[in-house]
């Protein structure tokens, strides 16, 4: 015989016949003794023993007793929770809201912050970087990787990697993709196969130029295929032409593969001896990112001195660099790699924890929200626990009960929330997207989000259902089941702990509501600072026409029809083309000597370098404010001239005017002076919270190389995004083979920029507002308790001469006594809170006393209505009944 | 709770399953034939409490020391008889050397003047 659980109701029968065959026998005995067969079978049983004791017993030797009373509890509490749906209607929609927001935070958490690389063991992966004091990052020039790739002793593979946009023709058709140049073992490294085709290896990255005996191959990304070849197997074999070279498509990387950085997708990669032969000999370009895998038994720190040996060698040839080797090029770093590159999470870490912070805060909001609802409702089970204590119950069992039907409720709050979760996860993905970049999240559901899901369900659960189950199973059953309604001591201290519960939620909302404060001002002060640039009415696009080969004369000839027709289209007041826009995220530099300047480092001598056409300072809004702008006069055959902003003018100038001085530009090395002519207002340039730096302006037409790829952006009074259509006509006639990417006004570049400040600020207000309604709804919740206890007493005070408005005030009194104190907690609780985010405001201190004191102030405001409600009630009491009222 | 109703005629946990085994080395018997051996054999003295009996023969079920069956009894009523079973037998041997140690001790505490007395 098995112990198998689900034959448990055989086996019941079972021993109850047995033990009923047992007592028909000892009757029978009896009987045959001479007893009356009624004596006999009331002797029988009394000899056996109370039955049910017995049989229970019996039962829990066979075990699985905890299981069978769970499945008891669960099947009773379903059945009381169905009696009352709309108690389980509202707590578990609030547990939806607590628990989906939660879940949707750290699902994004966990794939941005959490997740390793799809790759073999990501631990022993590390990238291997150069960094200095100043900082760092990225592997050192090509010929130096060979040098540590032929010669470690500590590590298994070392791969490169470099991503760079790429422009692919494919059948005619051109498109821009995000590619990567990839050494020969960079898929074998790290253990990525290929859904089909095959990986490219170390035979075909053995020929610069030409790669392997199959001729330049290419490995390309899984969603790239689907996008493109609509997922078609023949792909395989198919050529391409990337940039100037024909490939032949020969695998297809799986749909989780998205290459070393988190956000990005690679759509191509293809052998790193396809890349530029130049720059794969220059021993001064650093371009790429190198990855090792760490031999089994090797320590980082003996792999990590190896290579920095090597390094060392190298850098002591390069005497150039010597200013910026402290401060860059230092010596050589093992990061670890398992999780990727660390830009994005590096951006992300802060205002995720945050919102993780916030909405961590909201639950636990909802938590004594529904521990309150639970207070209450157990108030009017006193009797049913009487009931059950008498029968004999333990009291743990009675809280085991009430905690199974808390977990009942977490449970449809939770597959709620998972829904809304999901939503929400998508959404601010979505949002994330919306950055400076595309941002590609793979928001697969992994074994660490479900074990978080049930943790937090669990802990949920517990927090907000033992304390009133710790509380009705202190009852005393005698005077409950007596009918006694004056167990005034049980029902005062539930309404204490209501309001311990009130209080706490106020306090949690006044911080979330500082916080949320906080944020929106920061915002408000990104967005109306003075950025030095009008952002308004202005369109910008990027315009590539790499694909025409030009020369610098063409080149110019080019991109001077291209102004000329942006401008002949009507609306358009300016038009200009530069390399890099306004906070768009890009920068250029170059290193200058001003005579009479004497750097104190080579850190003195750097500067941003924008080159721009004559109209940028008209169509970007920023102010000349001395000597002039650049004009058509300014060309290749003019002497060469330069504009400087404000801050690099006061830097190497002091207050003397610079207009007419003589600047070389030393890296890139040019042999001719520049004079400038003119200095301009300071705008911002990478992004709008950073600095401003010192910005050199070039006119584009004096570049010593040619550029192929420039900025285009107009000036319209009216709306810039309508003139998006009949710029990229005028542009297109201009030929099918120039790339028009990238198309937005300025304004959503701004916006684009701020996208952090944008995501936190509205999460934290929607949460913020989440909660303050839920500490209303609690406030409104405990006032009314309050009021029907005390109704007797209003009624005998009424009764007794008091007016409306007396008793009004009497209840207001004590509702906003509570709120009072929650504040009161709050505001300090916020201080101590707002530490961390300081680093995250802009314009705001994290302790601002307006926004502290705002935040007080909508808290009281808000909450008078809730507790308004309850009081109006109150005063409408007949003192009548109520002096009669139990 | 448990504890109270497992044994009370003895102090030493699993004297109420030895007695079972031994009885039912005399040959298969069901719940209430083995309760009125182990009075009739004991001399009235020891009453199993029947409310421990049925625990203790379902703890010996799950130990595979007995084994059941349901055998129709004389009166054609169905009941659940009870045997031993060969790992049963050689628990019940060990078990009867353990009781067999544990009595001699006991009864050496209890009769020291044996040894001392002779001098």
């Amino acid at each position: 015989m098995s112990f198998l659980f689900w034959r448990r109701k055989q086996r019941d029968e079972e021993l109850d016949e047995e033990i009923q065959s047992h007592l028909n026998m000892a009757a029978r005995d009896r009987v045959e003794r001479g007893e009356s067969s009624e004596q006999a079978k009331q002797s029988a049983r009394h000899e056996l023993g109370n039955v049910a004791l017995v049989k229970e017993t019996t039962r829990d030797i066979w075990g699985w007793r905890w299981l069978t009373e769970f499945a008891q509890d669960v099947r009773y509490g379903m059945r009381t929770l169905y009696r009352s749906p709309g108690f389980v209607a509202v707590a578990a929609l609030t547990l939806a809201l607590g628990v989906g927001a939660n879940l949707a935070i750290f699902q994004l958490i966990d794939t941005v912050l959490l997740k390793p690389l799809p790759v073999a063991q990501p631990e022993q992966l590390f990238f291997i970087e150069n960094v200095g004091v100043q900082g760092g990052g990225g592997a050192p020039p090509y010929p130096c990787f060979e040098t540590f790739r032929s010669n470690t002793h500590f590590f298994s593979g070392i791969a490169a990697y470099s991503p760079s946009g790429m422009k692919i023709s494919i059948d005619g058709q051109i498109e821009q993709v995000e590619g990567q140049f990839a050494s020969g073992n960079y898929f074998s490294l790290l253990g990525v196969r290929t859904f089909i085709g095959r990986p490219f290896g170390p035979a075909d990255d053995s020929v610069i130029g030409i790669g392997g005996a199959d001729g330049p191959v290419a490995v390309i990304g899984y969603n790239y295929w689907r996008r493109r070849f609509a997922g078609s197997p023949a792909v395989i074999g198919k050529k391409i032409q990337v940039g100037t070279t024909g490939v032949t498509i020969i695998g297809v990387t799986p749909s989780e593969f998205f290459g070393m950085v988190p956000g990005q997708d690679v759509d191509i990669s293809l052998p790193m001896s396809l890349a530029d032969p130049k720059l794969l000999s220059d021993r001064g370009s650093w371009w790429f990112d190198a990855v090792g895998r760490l031999k089994h038994g090797a320590s980082k720190e003996q792999a990590r001195a190896e290579l920095d040996g090597f390094f060392q060698a190298f850098m002591d040839e390069r005497t150039a660099m010597r200013g910026l080797r402290k401060d860059y090029f230092d010596h050589i770093e093992l990061a670890a790699a398992g999780l990727g590159a660390e830009g994005l999470r590096t951006e992300s870490v802060k205002p995720l924890m945050t919102l993780m912070a916030v909405v961590g805060c909201v639950l636990l909001i909802v938590c004594a929200n529904v521990a309150n609802l639970m207070l209450v409702r157990s108030a009017a089970r006193r009797k049913e626990f009487a009931v059950r204590l008498a029968m004999g119950a333990g009291r743990l069992r009675l809280i085991r009960q009430m905690i199974t039907e808390g977990m009942l409720l977490t449970g449809f709050g939770g597959l709620i929330g998972l829904f809304l979760a999901s939503w929400g996860s998508s959404w601010l993905v979505s949002f994330f997207s919306i950055g400076r970049r595309q941002i590609l999240l793979n928001l697969e559901p992994d074994g660490r989000l479900i074990l978080f899901a049930l943790g937090l369900l669990f802990i949920t659960a517990i927090i907000f259902s033992f304390g009133p189950a710790w509380r009705s199973a202190q009852i005393d059953p005698g005077p409950v089941l007596k009918g006694s309604t004056t167990a005034a001591s049980t029902r005062s201290s539930r309404l204490q702990v209501g309001k311990l519960l009130v209080v706490i939620q106020v306090t949690l909302s006044v911080v979330l509501l500082v916080g949320a404060g906080l944020f929106l001002r920061s915002l408000q002060n990104l967005k109306h600072l003075d950025a030095g640039f009008r952002p308004d009415g202005v369109l910008i696009m990027n315009v590539d026409a790499d694909a025409r080969n030009y020369g610098k004369r063409q080149m110019n000839d080019f991109w001077q029809e291209t102004l000329t027709r942006a401008e002949a289209i009507p609306g358009v007041s300016s038009a200009t083309l530069s390399r890099l826009s306004p906070v768009d995220g890009h920068d250029d530099g170059a290193m200058i000597e001003v005579p009479g300047f004497i750097p104190r480092a080579d850190r003195d001598k750097t500067v941003s370098v924008n080159q721009i056409s004559p109209e940028y300072f008209a169509t970007m809004g920023i102010a000349i404010l001395r000597g002039r702008a650049f004009n058509e006069r300014d060309n290749e055959s003019a002497p060469k001239v330069a504009l400087l902003n404000e801050t690099a003018a006061r830097f190497y100038f002091g207050s003397h005017d610079p207009v007419g001085a003589e600047l070389h530009i030393s890296a890139p090395r040019t042999a001719d002076p520049y004079e400038i002519v003119g200095v301009v207002k300071d705008s911002r340039h990478t992004s709008l919270r950073d600095e401003v730096p010192r910005l050199l302006y070039l006119p584009a037409l004096q570049s010593n190389h040619p550029l192929p790829r420039l900025t285009l952006a107009i000036r319209t009074a009216g709306n810039p995004s309508g003139l998006a259509a009949p710029i990229r006509s005028a542009i297109h006639e201009q030929g099918a083979d120039v790339l028009l990417t990238n198309v937005v006004t300025l304004n959503e570049q701004v916006n684009k920029s701020l996208w952090q400040e944008r995501l936190v600020s509205s999460l934290s207000s929607i949460f913020g507002l989440l909660a303050l309604l839920l500490a209303c709804v609690g406030l409104y919740g405990v006032i009314s308790y309050t009021v029907a206890r005390r109704t007797k007493e209003i009624g005998i005070r009424i009764a007794l001469g008091a007016t409306r408005v007396n008793v009004l005030r009497m209840v207001l009194k004590e509702s906003l006594a509570l709120v009072f104190v929650g504040v009161a907690i709050g505001v300090p609780g916020a201080f101590a809170a707002t530490r961390f985010i300081s680093t995250m405001l802009y314009g705001v201190s994290a302790s601002d006393p307006l926004t502290i004191a705002g935040a007080a102030l909508v808290m009281g405001a808000v909450t008078v209505p809730a507790a308004l409600i309850p009081a109006r009630r109150a005063t409408k009491v007949d003192p009548l009944i109520a002096i009669r009222y139990e | 709770m448990k504890e109270r109703y497992l044994n009370r005629i003895e102090l030493l946990q699993g004297t109420l399953d030895m007695l079972i085994m031994q009885t039912l080395q005399w040959g298969p018997r069901h719940g209430y034939g083995l309760s009125q051996s182990i009075r009739t054999n004991s001399g009235e003295i020891l009453k199993v409490d029947t409310g421990s009996l049925y625990p203790a023969l379902h703890r010996l079920e799950k130990q595979k020391l007995i084994a059941a069956e349901w055998k129709q009894s004389e009166n054609n009523q169905r009941t659940r008889v009870y045997k031993l079973t060969a790992k049963g037998k050689k628990q019940l041997v060990s078990e009867r050397s353990r009781w067999s140690q544990l009595s001699e001790a006991i009864a050496g505490v209890l009769n020291p003047a044996k040894s001392e007395g002779d001098a």
